[in-house]
């Protein structure tokens, strides 16, 4: 999943033109969106996303989920466990997705959540 | 950025943290960096660690089943990538024997390697240990155990420190991966090309043939190099065999103007009847032909 993916799914799941966006965004351009939405810009500031997130009615997961797509693309399958998995707490995966790894990477949704388990362990009293 | 510049930069950080003792206490400068080192022995065989950020505090994870030599390896490693600013790019698995196995790799790995090298064997401390003490397999045993650092981390250090004409080559399946030159071999012109086999009767040769964990033999250096400047040396070789990878570490110790005794069998192992040494007088009585 990439940032310009992320902002075309928000922007279908609730009909918003981008003209709409525009004035919900306040001083955001329609123009400066479109090209954030085409992935032709870069990293947008901490408060653009948080206007660009209310804009969009993004959930509180969503718009965590949202920020880190500002910094790097998440893996698929990842991103399904974020979206679906709302019994692991938000603290827990985003260790994970930003994890560099030194050898194998989880693949699938089940080898993330064993991976958010694991790490989770590391750190229980 | 260049090997250089990661080794310069791996100098200033060994200075910053006053480092002068072997072997290096990696993890005091993995926490002087802001990071926490963990050990976990739920990492697979493919994973030698990780790193992540949690409530802003940085994680270095290093599998607790490697050999503790390299979970070092694996800490600095990380630091560099911290250190060098350099994006971690490994491949889709970084199986255990990474470190010993030649394959290719990223740029930014290798440099990342460069770095944690210089780190755990700092050239201050090899250096002179590289006057001190003969390029052997009992050397590299002693310095493996006071830096807690790979046998081929530590041999090739002791190469690049070395003063002597030295050389530490690296083959797999009985060709040559790799190979370190010391300085003073290089500029006295004697280069070893990687991807040729191993000369016959090396101690390498020797070792694989026989099954055994170590071989020496000396023979011309010209066996091992094509360069025209090899033809004034003789080597002395001592090789380790680790039949599990079939991989063979020569350590290579060139002489200048010794003359080694031909070899019995040619290239193609068949015999050779050597002519004898010429004198200046016939070798039969003119007399009475």
């Amino acid at each position: 999943m990439d940032l310009a993916t992320f902002i075309a799914r928000a922007r279908d799941r609730k009909d918003l033109s981008f003209r709409v966006l525009e004035k919900r965004a306040e001083d955001l351009s329609h123009a400066y969106i479109w090209r954030l939405a085409k992935g032709e810009h870069g990293a947008p500031s901490a408060a653009t996303v948080h206007k660009l997130g209310a804009a969009l009615e993004l959930t509180e997961r969503q718009q965590r989920i949202f920020e880190l797509l500002t910094k790097a693309p998440i893996d698929d399958a990842l991103y399904q466990v974020m979206e679906s998995r709302m019994d692991i707490a938000w603290d827990d995966i985003e260790p994970v997705a930003t994890m560099s790894f030194r050898g194998a990477r989880p693949t699938t949704e089940q080898d993330w959540v064993r991976l958010i388990e694991t790490t989770r362990d590391l750190f229980a009293p | 950025m260049d090997e250089n510049s990661a080794i310069s930069r791996a100098r200033q950080l060994l200075a910053r943290y006053e480092i002068k003792i072997s072997p290096v206490d990696v993890l005091r400068i993995a926490e002087g960096e802001g990071y926490v080192v963990r050990e976990s022995d739920k990492l697979g065989d493919k994973q030698a660690g990780q790193t992540f950020t949690k409530a802003g505090q940085r994680y270095i994870i290093v599998n607790g089943n490697n050999h503790p030599h390299r979970r070092r390896f694996t800490i600095m490693h990380e630091v560099a990538h911290h250190v060098l600013g350099l994006p971690s790019v490994h491949g889709s698995d970084v199986p255990s024997d990474e470190l010993e196995r030649f394959r290719s790799r990223p740029p930014e790995e290798v440099l990342c390697d460069v770095f944690a090298a210089e780190c755990l064997i700092p050239w201050q401390l090899i250096r002179p240990l590289s006057d001190e003490h003969d390029f052997s397999i009992d050397t590299i045993t002693m310095l493996v155990d006071r830096f807690h650092a790979s046998r081929l981390c530590v041999a090739s250090r002791f190469a690049r420190a070395s003063a002597s004409r030295l050389a530490y080559v690296v083959a797999e399946e009985g060709r040559i991966k790799y190979s370190v030159a010391s300085r003073s071999l290089r500029d006295a012109g004697v280069f070893i090309r990687t991807g040729v086999t191993l000369p016959l009767r090396s101690a390498a040769d020797q070792a694989i043939r026989a099954g055994r964990n170590t071989a020496i033999a000396d023979m011309d250096a010209s066996e091992w190099s094509h360069s025209d400047a090899a033809d004034r040396f003789s080597v002395h070789e001592e090789a380790i065999y680790q039949s599990a990878w079939g991989q063979t570490l020569s350590l290579l110790t060139f002489e200048e103007g010794v003359s080694m005794p031909r070899s019995n069998l040619d290239r193609n192992g068949e015999s050779e009847e050597l002519l004898p040494e010429l004198t200046g007088y016939l070798s039969w009585d003119k007399t009475k032909r």
